[in-house]
């Protein structure tokens, strides 16, 4: 099992999130990846976390920010990648993995068979930020600024689609070992295939591992206590 | 000097920034006309069909193979390894440009869960491999005299080990982690994205 990072993106600085709602600074992209390198964690997820619509210039300010950084661990990128023509300013981005939302929830075919046919599927992660309500299961819909039940229509097309899928635990975000795993029973998709973020610490990493989950990201503790980190790693 | 084929995918970038930070001169470079006589480097992310076609718009194929054959060196890595073989299985079968020998084919990698090789597996090459081969790095400014560690893999189609001189990839041993053929390097795994020890195989077969 993969055990890596996941950090917000915004306008060039990244941040690490609490419970889906506040941010902490933690510095430049440059100097963010340059730590985890140093740690040499598995794998470094960079969210840009739209809520509403997106501004065409941070998106490129945040692009040229992961351009223009020098990290030799593998990385993904997602948020506000919707469209066809956000598609063609992602040329040259020193990432192998992409990440979807919007377009999974939307079932829009015409932007996923072009990742497909233009990154592989092996490009392709679902991220899914969810909450988990008196046992019914609700993903965040980014353009609309809520949430909305997770049907079993959309869970069916990410499992076709998707190469990984990416579970966010929304409410527990931020906060040390706390990621619920009840929330994985009410996703009807194989556990290899899952990755989670979202309050996880080394208990959650531990029964990840016997659950055969394929990648826990950590969010919190990231750089503001490193050493913690780091012997979690 | 060292080549780097830019078709506009992400790695060739990610491949500069190791070369830069390991002292290695590069170009990026999008022409055959701009090719420099050392190495040339095909990086690759993404699907055979988009990058075979990139690869024909400038007839790149004939270029390569001369380039191989006045003693330069052709690293593939990972979808640029395929593009070395003679046909892979993607994008409903495609003819592939065959310089590591005709029977060298690409295939999906898991056709029962048809999931991805994505993640970390150990990785042993040795000088003596190297030599066995007769793979003779241009610069060959490693002084090791073999290398132990793990690297990154990100693949859904792999190269089926063949007759030629190979390293397979651990617990997959059905399919090449790298490969070799007279002045032609293919390379499953991402070196530029494996941090320190990719870096030090960079150094190792250059």
């Amino acid at each position: 099992m993969r055990v890596g990072a996941s950090i917000l993106l915004i306008n060039g600085y990244c941040y690490q999130s609490y419970s889906w709602s506040y941010t902490r600074p933690l510095g430049s992209l440059k100097k963010v990846l340059s730590f985890l390198d140093k740690y040499e964690v598995d794998e470094i997820c960079i969210t840009r976390p739209i809520k509403g619509s997106d501004n065409p210039s941070v998106l490129a300010n945040d692009l040229r920010a992961i351009r223009s950084s020098s990290c030799s661990s593998p990385l993904s990128f997602g948020g506000g990648i919707r469209s066809l023509a956000s598609l063609k300013n992602l040329q040259q981005l020193p990432v192998e993995r992409l990440h979807f939302s919007n377009a999974f929830f939307n079932m829009n075919s015409r932007l996923i068979n072009k990742v497909k046919n233009q990154y592989g599927k092996q490009a392709i992660v679902a991220s899914v930020p969810v909450k988990l309500v008196n046992g019914q299961l609700f993903f965040y819909d980014s353009p609309a600024k809520n949430f909305k039940i997770l049907s079993n229509k959309i869970i069916s097309y990410i499992k076709d689609n998707a190469d990984e899928v990416l579970i966010i635990d929304t409410q527990n975000e931020g906060i040390n070992n706390s990621f619920n795993f009840d929330i994985l029973d009410g996703i009807d998709l194989p556990l290899n295939k899952l990755m989670i973020t979202g309050g996880i610490g080394q208990k959650q990493i531990s029964f990840a591992k016997e659950l055969g989950l394929i990648s826990c990201l950590i969010d919190n503790r990231i750089l503001h206590r490193e050493n913690f980190m780091k012997r979690e790693l | 000097m060292i080549n780097i084929l830019d078709l506009g995918y992400g790695n060739s970038a990610s491949i500069a920034n190791t070369l830069d930070s390991i002292g290695y001169p590069y170009e990026l470079i999008s022409k055959p006309a701009q090719l420099h006589k050392g190495v040339l480097i095909i990086p690759g992310v993404g699907s055979i069909l988009a990058f075979n076609q990139e690869l024909s718009k400038k007839n790149w194929s004939k270029s390569i193979k001369q380039y191989a054959h006045s003693g330069n060196n052709v690293i593939g890595i990972c979808l640029g390894f395929h593009a070395l073989t003679a046909h892979s299985e993607e994008s409903n079968g495609m003819k592939c440009m065959g310089f590591l020998g005709s029977s060298v084919k690409t295939i999906i990698v898991d056709k029962e869960n048809k999931r991805s090789n994505t993640g970390w597996a150990p990785f042993f090459i040795s000088k003596q491999f190297l030599e066995k081969a007769k793979w003779n790095p241009y610069f060959g400014r490693s002084r090791k005299q073999s290398l132990q560690g793990r690297v990154f893999y990100n693949h859904r189609y792999g190269v089926i080990a063949s007759e030629n001189t190979f390293i397979p990839i651990s617990e997959r041993e059905k399919y090449a982690s790298l490969m070799i053929k007279g002045n032609f390097m293919g390379i499953q795994f991402h070196p530029e994205k494996s941090q320190e020890f990719g870096r030090s195989i960079l150094e190792f077969i250059l």
